[in-house]
């Protein structure tokens, strides 16, 4: 098989994968909870039920209403072709690397919290303006924890730098590579909107940030948005499970992954919005930390 | 031919400025010549400055000769050509425009409003044609203060207005403060080489003792920053762009202001020889200032056209990192990778250009359709004027540097730049350069929450108020304009592939290096930054991403929906007042930041018999302005105390005024003696 | 690999020092700011035990084995039981926000590398790379005593200084003589105790821990 197509196989099989991700999360809550959850088919259905059904439009909606859905879709699936998957060659990896990767999203996100302020409500206007402040205290510490990490590798490739730890002992990267992996796992609960953030399953208008950005949407556009969601949450369960652990099995890995985001849900309870930023400061100071501890351990003597 | 072509853009523009007096008859005659003339005058300097950058070209003009100062001399090389082009372009464009915007000023009595409007903008453009072509500080500093004072009438075109000609004077002064600085700068270079002309400047780069090099470094970076907007010098910057005509604001914010970064990349990398590391550091210092304080200020603001001049300081500070990024390099010796800092510098200059004129003439089309620049009172604009939303869209993405905008590909050049310094040793590079590329790419989201800000409440949502119900769509002139430059927003993002040699030679010439093929950073298309460190390919980005889109949209299509109202939780109906405000959009970052903004509100209730009925509600909120607080009003108080004191000399007797005068001669001839 | 693992691992448990002292830096609460002294001085072991490993010094051990029974079991006891009995929660207030005194700390931490990189005298790599995250960590220490109003969070800061002087220590010069280390054990211990004892003659004649009520003592 050429390399071409497995990497768009590879986006394929991403799109299919990202609802059963949730899924796993969903249920592992259920568990705690003493529910049963929902069965796996229950994601997958509930998105092609949304496909099928009428949508209601706002009417002071414009064009940017119907476009955001597609543009976030279709800048996902982009960002989905710069990661490596299952494979370490991907779709799109000679054209464009981490920095392209982090505005990509930012392209989707921005289109997203332009589309909420156009049913001219006040919680589209409140999930828009919250969802911009929580995007733009992250952006730097993502970048920065892959600034960090190119650091290292002296690129910003991801498809290299995926595969330039396993090509030395795992231990001699490790004092660095676990800081920066603090700082990109606090950066993936907020990326996926997760509970000490915020949480997924609410409709409190205290407590909602990405729900009530979307709450005017319905029908296939929220199909497209809410599988775009589950997409970008196993983008970032994939970067880090590849970035940081070079070995083992892919599915493994991001299974493994989940739980440890669950267990977080399960275990914190919701940050207060003007507590965020500590969390990210922290996410950004680990990064950094991570950064300086390269130049001192690396120091020459 | 090069040199009969600029010399037509001169006449041109010479022409354009009289032009207006000469149709006393019509105004819509005069109107018309005036900006038909600067269309043409750009479209000429277009030509020839793209002959220049491409063919290599060059030539060298001189003109009469004053005895102590020598002849004026004109001379285009491929950096003066780059800046050429920019200006050019933009000038194009905004006058374009401009036919349909300066309609306003038709008929409201005075003959002369237009004719004075067309005099002082061609004059303007003429001015900066010849800044950045002059090869002597002498004439330079000529037409420097010709553009200064020009701009500052432009600035109080609208004189009748009070924050106008306060504005003025504000810019007025700091304006000089900088030109005094900038003509000290090129004094002590005069006193080193006894010359006034740039090439005797060069030759004797390598012999300055290093006091000189240093003074002369600091005068220049004071001078040009105050023009550039640099922190903490930035302060006239959003009073005086936001009260000009907006095309001139435009032409402001998109070339004038870059001028500045002409002077001191020639100050740096001609005139000054060696450059020691902490002149870069110095740079970079400045530079992140002004890129996270222009955009946390920018982020506050809800005047539009405040809140674009805020980022361009913004702006600038990118620009000024890659510069900074360029000193850096040049002093380690590595001028592969100066090279590409100070391409990444250009590019952006380029691309803010662009993209801060576009977004400067869509606020025009706003507040010439709604008369008021206040956003609280806009909102719903996209129904009513779709050609201009869709333009101001186009300028937003690009600002924020989303792909596969043009923003996106100097931001990422910038980024490369400032990552390639983590492989030096020197003064911390190791650490601080990934640190300021994180701390650009967070100024990168915070434009990015300021831009949905900024459209998201004027364009979207209901009207809320009458001026934004009553708005229809600009005029076709205007639209042209608009449009021209969102199509340049996307070409320049999509084929940097092909920009990039232009401006491996404007960067070349900068930086002094004969070698023509030395930087190689686009091959097919592809950008790539030295020693492999990434490559892109905003084409294939783009490519991909439409075709995603056509996809998407073909396989799904809009699907079968319905028209309702908005979701009200119930309630009867959504009022346009209930929508988010653009103070409430910033709130989050206001308290985060309240350290820096130290916040203070006042709210006024009038309360009618009810606990719960409040009638009419009242909320302000104001921020302080850091520097003015910490470094201005300090030395307005000092200045003032200060000449406070020197009134006691002023008694008003005219005997004592002469002798005055007389004490001053002895003392003049006694020092004459003495040294 | 086995080779490489000791001083690879030594690296690691540098880090998550750092790391640790910085979310004592951060965390919010009183509980979470014990727990975490526990788990630096925890690390701090760690460190210590492959340290004696690496070098060979087995006298390490005891001083190892002591900040195990001492500073991770005992001394967070003892604060467990002031806190209980002062009947106090949440009582972190800082003068200055959590990001910023984050951000002051990361400066710290360069300016102690930044001022440490010429130093004469040092020569394992080891050596190098402990000397400023030490500084570091007794300028953390400081820095929490300078900018906390609670005097119970002072006393965290102490105690996060003495680790950092612990650490520069055995990494320096692998380890002080026994008695002297046994010595300074003791005077912590004590210095816990007395200073708990001070609290609580604080609270009872103030009515709270708040060291700004001080204030009141000058003449």
């Amino acid at each position: 098989m050429s390399p071409i197509f497995l990497s768009i196989l590879q986006v394929i099989l991403v799109m299919a994968l990202a609802p059963g991700v949730s899924w796993f999360i969903k249920k592992l809550k259920g568990a705690s909870q003493n529910r049963v959850g929902p069965a796996l088919g229950q994601v997958y259905f509930d998105l092609i039920k949304l496909f099928r059904k009428e949508m209601v439009v706002s009417e002071t909606a414009s064009w940017v209403f119907h476009a955001a859905p597609f543009v976030l879709f279709a800048s996902t699936l982009l960002a989905a072709g710069l990661v490596p998957f299952f494979w370490k060659e991907t779709l799109l990896g000679f054209a464009g690397d981490a920095i392209l990767l982090v505005y990509l999203l930012a392209l989707g996100r921005f289109f997203i919290a332009l589309a909420a302020m156009d049913a001219g409500t006040s919680f589209g206007g409140m999930g828009s303006s919250r969802e911009m402040f929580l995007s733009s205290l992250t952006e730097p510490a993502l970048l920065l924890s892959f600034f960090a990490f190119s650091v290292h590798t002296k690129t910003t490739s991801l498809q290299t730098m995926a595969a330039s730890l396993g090509s030395e002992p795992l231990t001699a990267t490790l004092f660095f590579t676990a800081l920066i992996f603090g700082a990109m796992l606090i950066v993936t609960l907020v990326e996926s909107a997760r509970i000490p953030v915020d949480n997924p399953a609410t409709h409190l208008e205290l407590t909602m940030v990405h729900e009530a950005m979307i709450l005017e949407y319905s029908g296939r556009y929220l199909a497209l948005i809410e599988w775009s969601h589950q997409i970008r949450q196993l983008l970032f369960f994939s970067l880090l499970a590849n970035l940081f652990f070079p070995f083992g099995f892919y599915l493994l890995k991001v299974f493994a992954l989940a739980l440890l985001v669950g267990w977080i849900e399960i275990h914190s309870a919701k940050l207060r919005l003007f507590r965020v930023p500590d969390l990210i400061a922290i996410a950004f100071v680990l990064a950094l930390l991570s950064l300086l501890g390269q130049l001192i351990i690396g120091r020459p003597s | 031919m090069i040199t009969s072509l600029f010399l037509l853009q001169l006449a041109l523009l010479v022409f354009g400025a009289v032009a207006g007096f000469l149709c006393r008859r019509s105004e819509e005659q005069a109107n018309w010549a005036v900006h038909l003339s600067a269309v043409f005058a750009g479209a000429v300097g277009v030509i020839y400055s793209l002959t220049a950058l491409t063919g290599g070209r060059s030539f060298d003009l001189g003109f009469f000769s004053i005895s102590p100062v020598g002849p004026l001399r004109l001379a285009i090389d491929p950096l003066s050509a780059f800046f050429v082009l920019v200006i050019s372009f933009l000038s194009t464009v905004t006058s374009i425009y401009a036919i349909g915007y300066s309609r306003h000023y038709q008929g409201d009595g005075r003959d002369s409003r237009i004719a004075c409007l067309g005099f002082l903008y061609n004059l303007f453009i003429l001015s900066m044609i010849l800044v950045v072509t002059a090869r002597d500080a002498f004439y330079f500093l000529i037409f420097w203060e010709v553009m200064s004072l020009v701009s500052y009438f432009l600035v109080v075109f609208e004189h009748t207005k009070p924050e106008a000609r306060q504005a003025g004077i504000f810019y007025f002064v700091m304006t000089h403060a900088g030109t005094a600085l900038i003509a000290a700068a090129f004094w002590l270079l005069f006193i080193e080489t006894g010359s006034f002309s740039f090439d005797a400047f060069r030759l004797h780069a390598n012999n300055l003792p290093s006091v000189v090099k240093n003074a002369v470094f600091l005068c220049a970076l004071a001078g040009f920053g105050t023009k550039a907007g640099l922190v903490p010098v930035h302060v006239w910057l959003p009073r005086a762009h936001p009260q000009a005509p907006s095309h001139v604001s435009a032409l402001m914010s998109g070339v004038m202001i870059k001028t500045a970064v002409y002077a001191l990349i020639r100050f740096l990398f001609t005139f000054l020889g060696e450059i020691p590391l902490w002149w870069g550091t110095l740079l970079l210092t400045v530079a992140i200032l002004s890129t996270l304080f222009g955009i946390l200020y920018a982020l506050m603001e809800h005047d539009l056209k405040r809140l674009l001049a805020f980022s361009s300081i913004e702006n600038m500070g990118i620009i000024f990192l890659g510069v900074g990024m360029a000193a850096v390099f040049t002093s380690l010796g590595e001028p592969l990778y100066a090279g590409f800092a100070l391409i990444a510098a250009l590019y952006h200059l380029m691309n803010h250009a662009f993209f801060k004129g576009l977004l400067f003439l869509g606020a025009g089309s706003v507040l010439s359709q709604t008369h008021t620049r206040n956003m609280e009172q806009l909102g719903g604009l996209i129904r009513k004027m779709p050609w201009t939303a869709g333009a101001f869209l186009i300028g937003c993405l690009a600002i924020s540097a989303l792909p596969p905008m043009n923003g996106f590909v100097s931001e990422w050049m910038t980024l490369m730049a400032l990552l390639a310094g983590s492989g030096f040793d020197g003064e911390g590079l190791r650490f601080f350069t990934p640190v300021l590329a994180s701390l650009l790419g967070f100024a990168g989201a915070l434009a990015a929450t300021c831009f949905v800000k900024a459209f998201g409440i004027t364009f979207l949502g209901s009207p809320r108020s009458s001026h934004s119900e009553q708005a229809t769509e600009a005029s076709v002139s205007m639209k042209v304009g608009l449009g021209i430059l969102s199509a340049g927003c996307v070409a320049l993002g999509i084929s940097c592939g092909w920009m990039i040699p232009l401006l491996n030679r404007a960067a070349n010439s900068a930086l002094g290096y004969s070698d023509e093929n030395l930087f190689s950073f686009s091959r097919q298309g592809f950008l790539v930054s030295p020693a492999g460190m990434s490559q892109i390919s905003p084409l294939v980005i783009f490519f991909t991403l439409a075709v995603l889109l056509i996809a998407l949209v073909v396989l799904l299509g809009k699907g079968v929906y319905r028209i309702g109202p908005s979701w009200a939780c119930g309630m009867p109906a959504l009022s346009p007042r209930m929508q988010y405000s653009a103070i409430g959009y910033s709130k989050p970052m206001r308290r985060v930041f309240s350290f820096l903004y130290r916040p203070t509100r006042r709210v006024e209730v009038e309360e009618e018999g009810h606990d719960l009925l409040r009638t009419a509600q009242r909320f302000e909120v104001k921020i302080e302005p850091f520097f003015e607080k910490i470094l201005y009003r300090p030395a307005v108080q000092w200045i003032s105390r200060l000449s406070e004191r020197a009134k006691q000399i002023q008694r008003g007797h005219i005997q004592l005024y002469l002798s005055y005068i007389f004490i001053t001669l002895l003392l003049l001839l006694i020092f004459v003696r003495m040294s | 690999m086995s080779a490489d693992l000791i001083p690879s691992l030594i690296h690691l448990t540098g880090m998550l020092l750092l790391a640790a002292a910085l979310a004592i830096i951060a965390s919010p609460q009183l509980f979470a700011c014990i727990r975490l002294y526990a788990a630096h001085s925890f690390l701090l072991a760690a460190t210590t035990i492959l340290v004696a490993c690496h070098e060979g010094v087995t006298h390490l051990w005891i001083p190892a084995l002591l900040t195990l029974l001492l500073k991770v079991i005992v001394i967070p006891q003892v604060f467990f039981r002031m806190i209980r009995r002062l009947g106090i929660r949440r009582e972190v207030e800082s003068y200055i926000n959590i990001p910023f005194s984050l951000i002051l700390a990361v400066a710290l931490l360069f300016l102690s590398f930044y001022g440490t990189a010429h130093l004469p005298g040092l020569s394992g790599v080891e050596e190098r790379e402990f000397i400023p995250m030490a500084a570091a960590t007794v300028f953390w220490g400081m820095l929490m005593m300078a900018t906390r109003k609670k005097a119970l969070t002072q006393i965290v800061g102490l105690l996060l200084m003495e680790n950092g002087l612990f650490l520069m220590a055995i990494t320096l010069t692998s380890g002080m003589p026994l008695l002297v280390e046994l010595g300074i054990f003791f005077d912590v211990l004590v210095g816990v105790i007395i200073m708990g004892v001070f609290v609580f003659k604080i609270r009872d004649a103030f009515e709270g821990i708040d060291v700004d009520d001080l204030t009141v003592l000058k003449g």
